[in-house]
């Protein structure tokens, strides 16, 4: 085991096009607590390769107490070419198929077994991927690769064991939380207060984290009107939520730029996870323009048509 | 929702602290419980070592396993706590500067690196991911496991997490099967090199993934050293 493993052949270019590797967009959903499957959006960030934002349009999910489903189906053309000469293994070997997610963000690292390949599979071999991660676990960036490694190691296979990563089929990193990929909403239940307000309890926006803690949207699904928010619909549903939801970000913004640290924000010298990155990542990644109150209020109106 | 204390603020709040002289705590009331609950656990940890241990000669090591243990437990059953809370060094600092500074100051003095400033170095955070990453059934089937380990295992086990983050079925085999291992052979260097192999298989095989899966796999890292003198 210890040397024969160094001298296996790879996925390289080359062989990655002849197999014809066909995926499907990389779908999420969660089990709310009504035991209700939502969907949430995983989209690619601006700029950035590989790079996707997950967002809950019903901004509900938290990854601290609801569990990510990621699904997937993936279709290698010609998987023939994966065995014997120019190929990875031998035509008595079983080539798996592995999902991985890992992250120093959330010091883990897991790997999955989603599927397996033998040389006398047709073509255009199907693998559909379903991963549940469960709550408690995603924080920051996490990476999600799907791979090939050596599933069953045939008698006439020399240079590798079962378990070798024989290549990477494709990986993208996905950003949750602590990259402002919610809105921090509070939900309370009292006849007697208004429908919205903004809490704001900000000393130092570089340090201070985007969360309920020091900034929040309170929704009031006790008001006589909370009916109309259509809240379980979700933002890009309820256009007096998206409106709540726009004015309480300006609220916050306009709050923010009253202090001394305005500046180093639009540098981007916050922490990670702070106000001040949240605001950062609003300006820079969905241009919203922090200029004035008006072209800030048209702006986020702007995005959000665009994203819900 | 969790408290975080960012590096920089722990910073100015340590310079001012008098020197030799344990912190009091900071902390908002609701963590006066959860404080109540870690000064308690340290209390009984001491007791429970003075009755089993006191011939020890590693008490500090000791200490950090038993103390590590209950917190671990109290964190986990009464607070809800996570995998990702455990994750975010902001938490650690703010329990650590906050709720349990003279805890801190009990093991460590007032070295800043135990409380805020090496993420890897601060001292509840380390102790819990040893206990999180070696965990075994039950608290006193963990202890029993890693009884027989020092600091340097602390140290070997959560330092070397890799750019990628922890494999936990990994590092809890490699506990549990070392653990009997290294009643045998008392070799102090042993646990460091199959630390060492396993960084460098892992870069190639995915041990959940090899033929009898991860248990199969630390057999073969372990056995490794058996089968290779001029290694050992």
């Amino acid at each position: 085991m210890s040397s024969a493993i160094m001298f296996h052949k790879v996925l390289d270019d080359q062989l990655f096009q002849k197999i014809g590797y066909m995926p499907q967009p990389l779908k999420g959903c969660y089990i709310n607590e009504f035991f209700e499957e939502n969907e949430l959006s995983i989209e690619p960030l601006e700029g950035q390769e590989k790079v996707y934002q997950l967002t809950d349009p019903k901004v509900h999910w938290d990854p601290e107490i609801h569990n990510l489903i990621l699904s997937q189906e993936i279709v290698i053309a010609n998987p023939v070419f994966l065995f014997n000469a120019g190929g990875l293994a031998t035509t008595d070997s079983v080539i798996g198929v592995a999902f991985r997610w890992y992250s120093k963000d959330s010091a883990q690292y897991n790997v999955i077994q989603v599927g397996e390949i033998s040389y006398f599979d047709v073509s255009n071999k199907v693998i559909n991927i379903n991963v549940e991660i469960s709550e408690g676990n995603l924080r920051g960036k996490v990476t999600f690769d799907i791979v090939l490694y050596l599933a069953k190691q045939g008698l006439l296979m020399k240079n590798a064991v079962a378990g070798t990563v024989l290549g990477v089929l494709e990986n993208k990193q996905i950003i949750f939380d602590g990259e402002s990929s919610m809105f921090p909403i509070v939900e309370i239940n009292d006849p007697n207060k208004p429908l919205w307000w903004v809490n704001c309890d900000i000393d130092e926006p570089l340090y201070d984290q985007f969360t309920e803690d020091n900034v929040a949207i309170v929704i009031n699904t006790g008001h006589k009107n909370s009916r109309y928010l259509k809240i379980e619909k979700g933002i890009g549903s309820s256009p007096i939520l998206m409106e709540i939801i726009a004015t309480g970000l300006q609220i916050i913004i306009e709050k923010v730029k009253e202090s001394g640290d305005w500046q180093q924000i639009l540098s981007n010298k916050s922490e990670p996870g702070s106000i001040g990155q949240a605001i950062y990542y609003f300006v820079n990644t969905f241009n919203w323009d922090v200029t004035s109150p008006e072209n800030l209020a048209k702006s986020i109106r702007e995005d959000f048509d665009k994203r819900f | 929702m969790w408290k975080t204390l960012s590096k920089t603020d722990a910073r100015k709040e340590f310079l001012t602290w008098e020197p030799e002289k344990a912190p009091e705590p900071n902390c908002e009331d609701k963590y006066m419980d959860l404080r109540k609950r870690l000064i308690e656990a340290s209390n009984l940890t001491t007791q429970f070592l003075d009755k089993n241990e006191s011939d020890s000669r590693k008490s500090d090591y000791l200490y950090d396993l038993k103390f590590g243990l209950e917190m671990y437990n109290i964190l986990m059953n009464e607070y809800k706590f996570t995998p990702r809370l455990a994750a975010n060094d902001q938490i650690w600092i703010y329990l650590s500067m906050k709720v349990v500074p003279d805890l801190v100051y009990k093991r460590w003095g007032l070295s800043e690196s135990r409380y805020y400033k090496q993420s890897r170095r601060i001292w509840l955070k380390t102790i819990w991911w040893y206990i999180h990453l070696s965990w075994t059934n039950s608290i006193d089937e963990t202890y029993q496991i890693l009884r027989g380990f020092t600091t340097d295992e602390i140290v070997q086990l959560v330092e070397r997490s890799g750019p990628n983050g922890y494999r936990i079925d990994v590092t809890r085999e490699i506990m549990c099967q070392f653990s009997q291992v290294q009643m045998n052979k008392q070799s102090r260097n042993l646990f460091r090199r199959i630390m060492k192999l396993n960084t460098a298989r892992i870069k190639i095989v995915e041990p959940a993934l090899t033929k009898g899966g991860t248990k199969y796999y630390v057999e073969e890292l372990i056995k490794y050293f058996d089968e290779s003198p001029r290694n050992n």
